[in-house]
């Protein structure tokens, strides 16, 4: 059973067609994020693939940063449990990037909290609300996925929601990979993308990064899925995965990171 | 050694534990002349303290709220602007405020949302929103130092099995000041760990911590007389401040001092 939230564009989308491809017929793909459109538009062009015949594919349409939607996904899931599920694969994808502005700019109260609600509280809850459904067993394998960034390590200028929930997410995982041995925990920072929230950023801070196609990204994520080779509750970071490693990419991306700042 | 000199500090979670500590033993150190704002939600606690703190040469302000509030945030920001003078040569932000969470619980169990937000409300929205305001209060000026200090905790930067609340919202006020201290270079901003303290804090965690081989260490380290004293602890916090050559943005933890 794998779901991924935030499908409907994307790393996120880029993801449920890899994960689509290595799914086991029998397996359902779960699929969820705001826009019944969009995700109806990717079920149709994942059904229509000849790998993915013995998959089934459901749309989640649920806002994420309120309970009513985390609620919705889960009782979605919970519909599955009687299903010959061997693998649980949670992907955490779903995430916003959050007023890019200078620390002192942050004086109201709501405007925090709705950030951290979506960005921080509805993980913990949706991974909660899942493993209740498939609860951690002998024959249940069980992978999480939190999607992550560099600035879940590393403070950056004008950025301060943003690592602050990427640093809060990193260690809800080590709690959650320290306290379930049966779960493999993976927090993976998949580099700088061609996203929308890649533009957004462009807009904003005027920063323009190399960027990789999604799927790129998606493939190196799914390889290290596939090789369960990793120690559970580790941060891997995409530039660590290159095939030929990249270093010099790798130094320029953070330094360039670290560089500049938003006015 | 540096003088933190005449001062206006403001302390959250002053009523108990290392909050109340903190004002106390800051009070000791600063010139006479100095300010202290006092939060907490606990009305008669923060009474008790501010007169034993009225017999020094200090101003002593409380303001009762729980700083979930945007209303207790500006509370206590118009306060300390209210009780601020011109002679003030330094604004000390002393972000206390905290609590533990359901720590008998693991992180399987925690599928309220309203759970979830009302903690990082308290723990992390407003530490940030309550220094963004106060700073806005006490913009940059020749001949005022600005610091601003963060109780932080090991659980920061160490993940602890049925913690799940407490280590993240921990994990996100470090990495929170740390982009204040990048972004703010004439800001002193300091990530403080104080160590296990015998407050009522420490007797939930050994009672009620679902983990068992956490919950016994620190059984074990009560019973063996191995937790801090505030004061033991507050005295290396007020170390750092006073010397002042910490990197602005570290995380120090008492041990390090």
């Amino acid at each position: 059973m794998c779901i991924i939230t935030g499908a409907s564009k994307g790393f996120g989308r880029a993801l449920a067609h890899l994960a689509s491809l290595y799914l086991k017929p029998g397996s359902v793909l779960l699929l969820v994020a705001r826009s019944r459109s969009l995700l109806q538009e990717l079920k149709e062009e994942l059904q229509s693939l000849k790998e993915c015949q013995g998959l089934t594919v459901h749309c989640a349409e649920a806002d994420l940063s309120i309970s009513e939607g985390v609620k919705e996904t889960v009782d979605i899931v919970r519909q599955h449990t009687e299903n010959d599920i061997n693998h649980v694969l949670l992907v955490n994808n779903t995430a916003s990037l959050g007023d890019i502005s200078p620390f002192e700019s942050f004086t109201d109260l709501d405007h925090v909290n709705a950030y951290l609600s979506l960005n921080v509280s509805s993980t913990l809850a949706l991974t909660a609300g899942v493993l209740q459904a498939f609860p951690p067993r002998l024959g249940l394998r069980w992978s999480v996925v939190n999607c992550s960034s560099t600035l879940a390590l590393q403070a950056l200028p004008s950025w301060v929601l943003y690592c602050s929930a990427k640093a809060a997410r990193e260690m809800m995982f080590r709690v959650l990979a320290a306290e379930n041995p049966g779960v493999k925990v993976l927090s993976y920072s998949p580099g700088p993308m061609e996203t929308k929230m890649q533009e957004t950023i462009r807009r904003l801070t005027g920063v323009q990064y190399h960027l990789y196609p999604c799927r790129e990204s998606a493939t190196k994520l799914m390889k290290v899925l596939l090789d369960n080779d990793f120690v559970s509750g580790t941060h891997l970071d995409f530039f660590q995965l290159s095939s030929q490693y990249d270093v010099k990419m790798h130094a320029n991306y953070m330094s360039n990171a670290t560089k500049r700042y938003c006015t | 050694m540096e003088e933190l000199g005449r001062a206006l500090c403001i302390i959250t979670g002053a009523s108990r534990g290392f909050g109340r500590t903190i004002a106390k033993e800051v009070s000791r150190v600063v010139k006479p002349g100095s300010v202290f704002v006092l939060v907490a939600r606990s009305g008669d606690d923060l009474r008790a303290l501010q007169k034993e703190m009225a017999e020094s040469d200090l101003v002593v302000r409380v303001v009762v709220a729980d700083l979930s509030s945007m209303e207790a945030v500006e509370n206590v920001t118009r306060t300390a602007k209210e009780a601020f003078q011109e002679d003030i040569q330094h604004v000390i932000l002393f972000n206390n405020a905290g609590c533990l969470g359901d720590v008998s619980r693991y992180s399987s169990s925690f599928t309220s949302m309203a759970e979830v937000n009302a903690y990082l409300s308290f723990n992390v929205s407003s530490a940030l929103c309550l220094t963004a305001n106060v700073l806005q209060a006490f913009p940059k000026q020749p001949g005022l130092r600005r610091c601003v200090v963060n109780i932080s905790s090991l659980c920061a930067l160490k993940p602890f099995p049925s913690w799940v609340l407490y280590c993240t919202g921990k994990a996100a006020r470090d990495m929170m000041f740390k982009v204040l201290a990048e972004e703010n270079p004439d800001l002193r901003v300091l990530n403080y760990a104080p160590g296990p303290l015998d407050t009522d804090m420490q007797l939930v965690i050994r009672t009620q911590t679902a983990e068992v081989t956490i919950r016994q260490t620190f059984a074990d380290m009560s019973a063996q007389g191995q937790l801090l004293t505030c004061e033991a602890s507050c005295a290396k916090l007020i170390k750092l401040l006073q010397e002042d050559k910490y990197k602005s943005g570290d995380h120090i933890d008492v041990y390090d001092v």
